[in-house]
């Protein structure tokens, strides 16, 4: 279970990383998260609905879509599929849940399986339009949009936050943890245009 | 080419995998089993126009998608889950 003690640690050390001049693009890591991916068994999506409804008080989407309550959110990543993160749940938070959700549903843990960055800045959509291939423009990616798909090869989950305080636009991308450094060199590449500010690695 | 997924909407050929038409399994006990699977694996129609088959968003929601497409034109002329 090498894998328990990774939620604690940042994919992506700081040291190395190069400040470019210019703040069109701000990157943080959200490290310590609990994250599980949780999958309704056969039939069941309507009781796991009801059981999840009752505990976190939120609805579970049923599309492509972020629903957070408190410290908790479930993003839809496909049919009858959601990746659930806890701030602060560390690996411990997918037991909490599978015991929650038995017999209805299955949770693997993938707290050191994932790795959530948090994206923004003004020219965060420029960025993100070279190696996205689908509409992250604001009337077709509101806030509490998600989508997986695939950015430089790499699988991933995006999913849209609230604006900034400066009104610019603000995501989060999931991925797996050994392909940080090439989605790193990719976002790196791809902002330093803009000037790219690498931001720490953000205890959750 | 792009292909609107039910659940996460229409996305780029590159995000799929194709699988081919849908053709049932052979029945493996029947006597001629070995002739039947030969030609459900190989011997396949390759009609010019509209052709049912299945991809596999495996860069999305991974779910398996029936694909109505039109062969000379590309037109996508309908998708669905193919567990449905």
């Amino acid at each position: 279970m090498a894998d328990m003690a990774l939620s604690g640690l940042p994919a992506l050390l700081a040291a190395g990383l190069p400040q470019q001049p210019g703040g069109g693009v701000t990157i943080t890591e959200r490290c310590g998260l609990g994250i599980a991916t949780m999958q309704a068994r056969h039939g069941q999506d309507a009781s796991l609905r009801e059981r999840i409804r009752q505990h976190f008080l939120l609805e579970l989407p049923g599309r492509p879509a972020i629903v957070r309550a408190g410290s908790v959110s479930f993003t839809g990543i496909g049919p009858h599929h959601w990746l659930a993160l806890s701030e602060g749940g560390g690996h411990v938070f997918s037991g909490s849940l599978r015991a929650l959700v038995a017999p209805l549903a299955s949770v693997s843990d993938q707290s050191g399986g994932y790795v959530v960055f948090r994206v923004g800045g003004p020219a965060i959509r420029d960025t993100l339009a070279k190696g996205f291939p689908i509409d992250l423009d604001p009337r077709a990616f509101k806030p509490g949009d998600a989508a997986t798909t695939i950015v430089s090869h790499i699988g991933a989950t995006i999913w849209r936050c609230d604006d900034g305080a400066d009104g610019s636009a603000c995501f989060e991308i999931a991925l797996f943890r050994s392909l940080s450094q090439s989605f790193w060199e990719w976002f790196a590449s791809s902002a330093a245009e803009f000037g790219c500010q690498w931001q720490g690695a953000v205890q959750q | 080419m792009r292909i609107p997924c039910p659940y996460c909407g229409e996305r780029d050929l590159s995000e799929f995998v194709y699988y081919g038409d849908p053709v049932p399994r052979p029945d493996p006990t029947a006597a001629d089993a070995p002739r039947r699977f030969y030609e459900a694996m190989y011997l396949r129609d390759n009609p010019a126009g509209p052709h049912e088959e299945l991809w596999y968003h495996a860069n999305g929601c991974r779910g398996w998608l029936r694909v109505s497409r039109d062969t000379r034109t590309h037109d996508v002329l309908g998708a669905s889950f193919a567990g449905k």
